[in-house]
């Protein structure tokens, strides 16, 4: 038997349980109601009230961008920075330009008038050091030789006009600003209707870049290397970004062959750059046994009187021209598309005739070969009269040179 | 006027009509100073050859493919282009007869045409000797290269004796060049593989029939009797499908898969090779009113290749 003292424990040692029962469970759910409450109210405040950064968090903000413009110069669309001071947008513009390698655009009459002498004396040697300058005159294109034998008459006469040309082919590194800069993104560049087809122009990891390139570079050591494996959309959209164009048929074999005088149109033009000889030293063709593109720098000896590098081998060249008479062909490439006209031959050329100023190939222009590249020209129209060297000027230096 | 005269006595050549020499490829006998065989058209300088040296039997390399294929224009690329080149593979043609197939290859291909097709009589066929001096091996090596018609090819495998030439070469050779458009099996035409499948059993079977026993002797090395004949399949126009540049085995498997399942199981010695002698081709209308296939440029690529490979794998 139990006494009652012994009773009255019992009752109050299980009144006390579950008392502290009671208590522990309202003091665990007080605390977990407290940590969700709390972080509910921390995150009220910061929507609300706005986020108070700490010291470690304000590297971490985006400084607020400037406001920029874009300004339309040629086809391109170029982004300036918006500034009441007209100073410091254009110097920061030039500074962009010229870090780019996009001098050509600076010398468009619309960018030329910001330039300061200075910067006109800096962008005139660089466009003199960078392009030759082709005095404009009359060519003889010759019909293509997949037409078969041909007579003078089948010939035509065109007068090309003076122009630009670029001393050499564009390089590896030259086309990977491009791709830095978001060019195959750039819909100002393309024309309208491939720009859709822009996503499969990736290279070998699927990134943007020519077919051969790897995670949107050049193999090491390319850097002077003509740029292949880029189509002749590519080849235009990089003349549009670099703010030049592709060569017209008429215009290359100007650059590559010379003018036709008048007592010379029968057979004035010269077979290659250097005279009617082939010479394996002054071309990159199958006969010199190099197998690969070799820097742009290569073949002095090749060059003609306007100092031009390698017009004719290491790499064709595209050219903004259809391949003529395309009336007449029936492709067999499985497009409905016309071929486009390349010029020059290339490293694995395997005749030296097929590598003259006259000679013309054709391309389907969504190929991405590996022996064709670009060459760029800028049209004396779109360089502004204070920037372009005059002709008297080109001819008496010339002289000097010769002298 | 002087009484003297030579005058050389070439009776005794008479004689030597009364020994026939047999044909290297048909074994019919011909007269000793024939050029050609009567019976097959074979060239008889073979058998002059293998006469001359009985250690060594003259190596045969034989193209095959279906017509169109580019058999004429892939082999005068490539005995031009081994005449040109100074390397590892020293290389001559012996005769003016031989040049014949690279001067009217590389004259038309220069003028961007194509050279005419083969045709299908045995005696307008193509043969070419040539010397080859490797770096490794201090005797150089006699080769004989034929181009026979795609379509008498064809013919011959479908009725085997119809074109005895065929039959010997096959039998005779120490290489081969199987020729298959790539061009047209990329784009899924199933002709080509069925041409392939069909060149290769005829070959197989040629070659298990031709087969010396094992223990008669020639005065051959064991060596040469035992080692199977290397083969290399070359898929030509391979300018129209880079992928077959890029890879080929995954291209053959997956458009070719009879044509590698026979070479698996049959042909022990064989390799893959991607080849293209023009640039790309565009039709051309001319003043009669035809249209022919003309090349743009020529740009030969992995021309050498498969040869290199075969000499490297001659039985020698």
């Amino acid at each position: 038997m139990k006494t009652t003292w012994e009773q009255k424990l019992e009752r109050l040692f299980g009144l006390a349980m579950v008392v502290m029962f009671i208590w522990g469970v309202s003091i665990g759910s007080v605390m977990v109601w407290g940590t969700a409450a709390a972080t509910l109210v921390l995150m009220l405040s910061r929507l609300l009230v706005g986020f108070v950064p700490t010291k470690q968090t304000e590297n971490l903000v985006t400084p607020p961008r400037p406001e920029t413009r874009k300004i339309q110069v040629g086809r391109t669309r170029v982004v300036v920075p918006k500034s009441d001071s007209g100073d410091d947008a254009s110097a920061k513009l030039i500074e962009q330009l010229i870090e780019a390698g996009r001098t050509a655009l600076l010398c468009r009459p619309e960018l030329a008038e910001r330039l300061s002498p200075e910067q006109q004396q800096y962008i005139r040697e660089i466009l003199n050091e960078d392009m030759a300058r082709v005095s404009g005159g009359r060519v003889r294109l010759d019909p293509p030789p997949t037409f078969g034998p041909f007579e003078l008459g089948d010939c035509q006469w065109v007068e090309a006009e003076s122009a630009y040309l670029d001393r050499f082919p564009v390089t590896n590194h030259q086309f990977k600003r491009f791709v830095d800069d978001g060019g195959y993104k750039d819909q100002s560049v393309w024309d309208a209707d491939v720009f859709s087809a822009t996503r499969t122009f990736v290279d070998q990891t699927g990134k943007p870049g020519p077919c051969f390139w790897k995670n949107s570079t050049y193999n090491q050591g390319g850097d002077d290397h003509p740029v292949v494996g880029v189509n002749w959309y590519e080849a235009q959209a990089y003349a549009r970004w670099v703010g030049k164009r592709l060569p017209q048929d008429a215009e290359w074999v100007l650059a590559a062959g010379g003018s036709l005088g008048p007592a010379e149109s029968i057979s004035g033009q010269p077979k290659y750059p250097w005279g009617n000889v082939f010479d394996e030293d002054h071309a990159n063709l199958w006969a010199t046994d190099r197998s690969k593109t070799v820097p742009v720098t290569d073949h002095p000896d090749g060059c003609g009187s306007e100092e031009i590098y390698q017009l004719i081998g290491n790499v064709w060249e595209w050219m903004v021209d259809d391949y003529a008479g395309h009336d007449d062909l029936e492709q067999n490439f499985g497009f409905s598309r016309t071929l486009k006209s390349i010029r020059g031959g290339a490293f694995d050329t395997y005749f030296e005739n097929h590598a003259t100023c006259q000679f013309q190939s054709g391309e389907n222009p969504f190929s991405r070969k590996h022996n064709i590249g670009i060459r760029c020209i800028l049209s004396i129209d779109d360089i502004a009269p204070e920037l372009a060297l005059p002709i008297e000027t080109e001819a008496s230096e010339m002289a000097v040179c010769a002298v | 006027m002087s009484g003297q005269a030579i005058q050389p006595m070439d009776s005794y050549r008479l004689g030597q009509y009364q020994f026939p020499v047999p044909c290297y490829l048909c074994g019919k006998d011909n007269l000793f100073d024939a050029e050609s065989c009567r019976n097959c058209a074979g060239p008889m300088n073979l058998q002059r050859y293998a006469e001359e040296d009985n250690k060594h039997r003259p190596q045969l390399i034989v193209t095959l493919g279906a017509n169109e294929v580019g058999k004429t224009v892939y082999l005068g690329t490539l005995l031009d282009i081994l005449s040109r080149q100074r390397g590892e593979l020293d290389f001559m043609t012996c005769g003016a007869s031989s040049l014949s197939m690279s001067q009217t290859t590389v004259s038309a291909l220069a003028r961007c045409e194509f050279p005419p097709i083969t045709p299908k009589e045995p005696e307008s066929w193509n043969w070419a000797h040539c010397r080859l001096q490797r770096r490794t091996r201090k005797k150089p090596l006699d080769v004989f290269f034929v181009d026979m018609a795609g379509s008498a090819l064809l013919e011959q495998a479908d009725h085997p004796g119809r074109y005895p030439s065929i039959g010997g070469a096959i039998g005779k050779a120490t290489g081969t060049i199987l020729m298959i458009d790539a061009d047209r099996a990329g784009k899924g035409d199933k002709d080509e593989e069925f041409f392939g499948r069909k060149i290769l059993s005829y070959l197989a079977d040629s070659i298990q029939h031709h087969a010396p026993p094992k223990n008669r002797k020639r005065g051959l090395r064991p060596r040469q009797e035992d080692q199977p004949m290397p083969i290399s399949i070359v898929l030509a126009k391979a300018d129209q499908n880079e992928a077959c540049f890029d890879n080929l085995s995954e291209f053959v498997r997956g458009h070719l898969p009879g044509v590698w399942n026979i070479c698996q199981e049959r042909f022990p010695l064989h390799r893959f090779f991607a080849c293209s002698v023009v640039a790309g081709t565009v039709m051309r209308n001319t003043a009669a009113g035809e249209r022919h296939i003309v090349p743009l440029r020529v740009e030969p690529r992995g021309v050498i290749e498969p040869f290199r490979w075969l000499a490297g794998n001659f039985a020698d």
